[in-house]
């Protein structure tokens, strides 16, 4: 309700239909069609958890559960005979229904604690996937048929995932919901005392971000054709996902897409050149984020407009005035 | 006399501490009530309780007929019981336009997105606040801030409104623009039940006065009468010494 | 399965679990206690720590019971430099701040590991890693046995410490009540530093320790981190001697546990404790450390 809907929306749309122009005019180039695909890929989940870690508050580390889960309800339908594409809404209904049994109980927590459970939560599902293995193939993984259509289309799918999330997210900034859930993060108690439904807001959130997460756990499990607990179920799923919303900027609309572009860049570089310091990276990246500028690049992007215009702003002057004091 | 506010036998137990013990009264429509009591009397428990922040052990609390506690705040403030905090708590990082909206768009019921703008800035303008409505909240005056937290509140449209301790901490002028406020809130129709340490203002302001002590009602009547009663000056002073 | 003698034998085991657990939950509930942070990097210091151990057994044949003593006064100075360095700047904008900042310290942690050490699994034999003792007529590994000696005599220690040594007065003080704290004059800023030291240099300890029991690598750690949480979450943080109350639960809870089920389940218990535990105390232990303390 604060924000405007059609800006960001206009400027989304123009950015994917140029975008979409790719596997038309490059159709062999593999490497950059699987280099979109991934990305938008972060893309969606990125800006899908930033709709509970960022404009609630509420930071999990355990949507690897969802991504998992929406991968594996992908694979066993397709392993089944369905068509991929079809499978991808049953996916996201599966790890939604999952982030209510789990959201109910543990959104009631305070902040940190609700993290430390969503640690919980996402490890205890790995590893009861990997003992599974009568549905999940165990540790072996389940393979899955070959019959996939070409790079273009996965680009393709993957850039309509990565518009609707950030559609989602834009129209969730917009409107009331979302005001509602700005207000619980500021102030939980405050915020249920006037009149904000806060554990209905705080689960229909995560709901919501985690099918977006479920469908792409889909996504990816077709274009991998291959399942397996440790990657889908895997901890590195989960907390690449928190990076992405605080590099780009925790609670921004934009902030998660240029999160999503930078870590896949980062991640990319380092798979090549030095594979194993990309812990290293994040970790660094993490720590002198937190030091320094917590809301991320959407913050170092504002410390620089006030710099370089220093009047503009509403209450900008006050702000100030009121930090000095 | 109709009742706003009905409580039957609301106790509150923590472990072996009655903070309220079996406080049953009637709060008149259109009426300031004041509440008053020395410091861990059960007041603030009381409020949260009727608020639904608490739940009562035992008792219950009735609005507009229906039982209202063991609902969660939220629909207690939709329904039309609002609670202001002693230690208020404003959205830091939004305006004062911002705060208020947030309760105008919450508070009581549907509202069209059209009207709740208008209505925002009718309450700034309401409280006092019209000048400050695009300044951060964290810029505000303590006096700024205690209005922006009445503000709020009345943009959820409440029938009852509960104000905890919102003249502690004014200057002389400032509780005098304060007095002004609510009597005017008064007049609007809004019940008001306040808990009040200032003594000269809740005297002028209230119509009727509850006195609390560990927990229980122990005086009940209008402010002159109960100011003088023997418990009510023994619960602030302690026991007459015999000298 | 469910024989007596089992049955007590599983018991035997659990009891000398419950004293490792104890020991290494011991850091995470210092920190936790007067900090009221969570420590992320805990996972990290009890892996540098076992990686410190093989070094030291490796290049001077320093047994690793020898090696955790020596890791107290390394990770003690290690953990103060951070806290100033890096804990005490968090901006407290975020909640979570401090969190996720450590949990970067975490993830900095394993990668130097992995980058020294390689990603393989190591383990420390030593000439006694094969022996077992009789006792009562059940074979108790002495591995096992040496390990809760030791845990439970530096519990003791540490217990005196705390209730006799002005430090250890002042931190519990903070951990019962930090405004209290403030306002009789403990300087909380030394006394998170004083914490943040200990905190890191027990978990360094029980790191020492756990490679008499477990081979390691640097994604070691986790599993252990999630545990130590669980028992401070199940054990109540009034004093700390409810960190021993919530080892015990959590391993004779585990242990037993593997009677009915897989083994490699065994680690979903403490997470289901974990959830189980945050969600019923009353309001998650949260509650009784947020702002309005009612």
């Amino acid at each position: 309700m604060l924000t405007s809907l059609r800006a960001p929306l206009l400027l989304a749309a123009a950015l994917a239909a140029g975008l979409a122009a790719l596997p038309f005019l490059a159709p062999h180039d593999i490497t950059l069609l699987n280099l979109g695909f991934l990305t938008f890929l972060y893309v969606a989940q990125g800006v899908a958890w930033n709709i509970l870690g960022g404009f609630a508050g509420y930071i999990s580390f355990g949507y690897a559960a969802f991504f998992g889960l929406g991968a594996y309800t992908t694979a066993l339908l397709w392993l089944g005979g369905w068509t991929p594409a079809l499978t991808y809404p049953v996916a996201g209904l599966a790890a939604a229904a999952f982030s209510l049994v789990v959201g109910v109980p543990t959104l009631r927590l305070v902040g940190p604690y609700f993290s430390i459970a969503t640690i919980g939560v996402g490890e205890a599902m790995r590893i009861l996937m990997l003992n599974l293995d009568r549905i999940t193939g165990g540790a072996s993984g389940l393979n899955l048929p070959t019959a996939v259509p070409s790079k273009g289309w996965f680009y393709l799918m993957a850039l309509l995932f990565a518009g609707l999330s950030f559609a989602t997210a834009a129209v969730v900034r917009a409107s009331q919901f979302g005001l509602g859930l700005m207000a619980l993060r500021l102030d939980l108690e405050a915020a249920e005392g006037l009149g904000v439904p806060t554990a209905l807001f705080k689960n229909i959130a995560h709901a919501l971000s985690a099918f977006i997460v479920g469908a792409c756990g889909g996504l990816y499990a077709t274009y991998l054709q291959f399942v397996h607990p440790d990657t889908v179920f895997g901890f590195t799923a989960s907390i690449s996902l928190v990076l992405i919303a605080l590099i780009g900027g925790l609670g921004t609309l934009w902030g998660p897409v240029v999160g999503a572009v930078i870590f896949y860049a980062v991640q990319d570089y380092l798979q090549t050149r030095y594979p194993t310091f990309h812990l290293l990276a994040y970790g660094v990246l993490l720590i002198l984020i937190l030091l320094f500028e917590p809301r991320g690049l959407a913050g170092l992007a504002a410390r620089l407009r006030r710099t370089v215009f220093p009047a503009a702003g509403p209450g900008a002057a006050e702000a100030r005035a009121g930090r000095a004091r | 006399m109709t009742a706003a506010l009905t409580l039957d036998g609301v106790t509150k137990r923590f472990g072996g501490l009655h903070a309220v013990h079996d406080v049953s009264v009637a709060i008149a429509e259109h009426e300031i009530t004041g509440l008053i009591g020395p410091n861990g009397a059960g007041k603030t428990t009381l409020f949260r309780i009727i608020s639904g922040v608490t739940r009562p052990s035992w008792g219950r609390v009735m609005f507009a007929g229906r039982e209202i506690s063991g609902r969660s705040p939220h629909h207690v403030c939709r329904l039309g019981v609002c609670l202001t905090h002693q230690i208020v708590r404003p959205f830091t990082d939004l305006s004062v336009l911002e705060n208020v909206t947030v309760a105008a768009a919450f508070g009581s019921g549907g509202r069209r997105r059209d009207t709740i703008h208008a209505e925002a800035e009718g309450i700034l303008k309401f409280t006092g606040l019209a000048g400050r409505g695009g300044a951060p909240a964290s810029v505000l005056t303590l006096a700024e801030r205690k209005r922006l937290e009445i503000a709020r509140a009345l943009a959820t449209r409440p029938a009852v409104l509960l104000l905890d301790e919102v003249l502690a901490g004014l200057n002389p002028a400032e509780t005098e623009q304060a007095v002004g406020l609510v009597r005017e809130i008064s007049a609007g129709g809004v019940t008001i039940l306040m808990i009040e340490h200032v003594m000269r203002a809740m005297m002028a302001l209230a119509d009727r006065v509850l006195v609390l002590n560990y927990g229980r009602l122990i005086a009940d009547g209008p402010p002159a009468e109960v100011a003088s009663l023997p418990q009510v000056i023994e619960a602030y002073l302690g026991q007459r010494l015999e000298v | 399965m469910f024989s007596a003698q089992n049955l007590v034998s599983v018991g035997i085991a659990a009891l000398l679990t419950a004293g490792l657990y104890a020991i290494m939950s011991y850091g995470l509930a210092i920190i936790y206690g007067v900090m009221r942070v969570i420590n992320l990097s805990h996972a990290g210091f009890l892996m540098l720590g076992a990686f410190m151990t093989l070094v030291y057994f490796q290049r001077w044949h320093l047994d690793p019971v020898l090696g955790a003593f020596v890791n107290l006064p390394l990770f003690f100075a290690l953990g103060w430099l951070l806290h100033r360095l890096l804990v005490r700047r968090v901006v407290t904008s975020l909640p979570v701040a401090s969190l996720l900042l450590l949990f970067g310290l975490w993830l900095v942690i394993q990668n130097l590991a992995l980058a020294i050490w390689g990603g393989e699994d190591q383990s420390i034999i030593t000439a006694y890693t094969y022996k077992a003792l009789s006792l009562f007529g059940f074979r108790v590994p002495v591995t096992r046995l040496i390990v809760f000696a030791v845990a439970l005599s530096v519990l003791a220690v540490l217990h005196f410490l705390l209730g006799h040594t002005y430090l250890g007065k002042a931190l519990r003080a903070t951990v019962q009540d930090p405004t209290a704290g403030l306002l009789v004059g403990i300087d909380t800023d030394r006394i998170s530093a004083l914490a943040f030291g200990l905190g890191t240099a027990f978990a360094a300890f029980a790191g020492g320790l756990l490679t008499l029991l477990f081979s390691f690598n640097p994604d070691f750690g986790g599993s252990f981190q999630l545990k130590s949480f669980t028992i401070i979450v199940l054990g109540g943080l009034e004093n700390l001697a409810g960190v021993a109350a919530g080892a015990a639960i959590l391993a004779f809870a585990e242990s037993y546990a593997v009677l009915f089920m897989r083994a490699s389940l065994q680690n979903v218990v403490a997470y289901a404790l974990l959830v189980v535990a945050l969600i019923v105390i009353p309001g998650g232990i949260g509650s009784l450390f947020s702002q309005n303390r009612s």
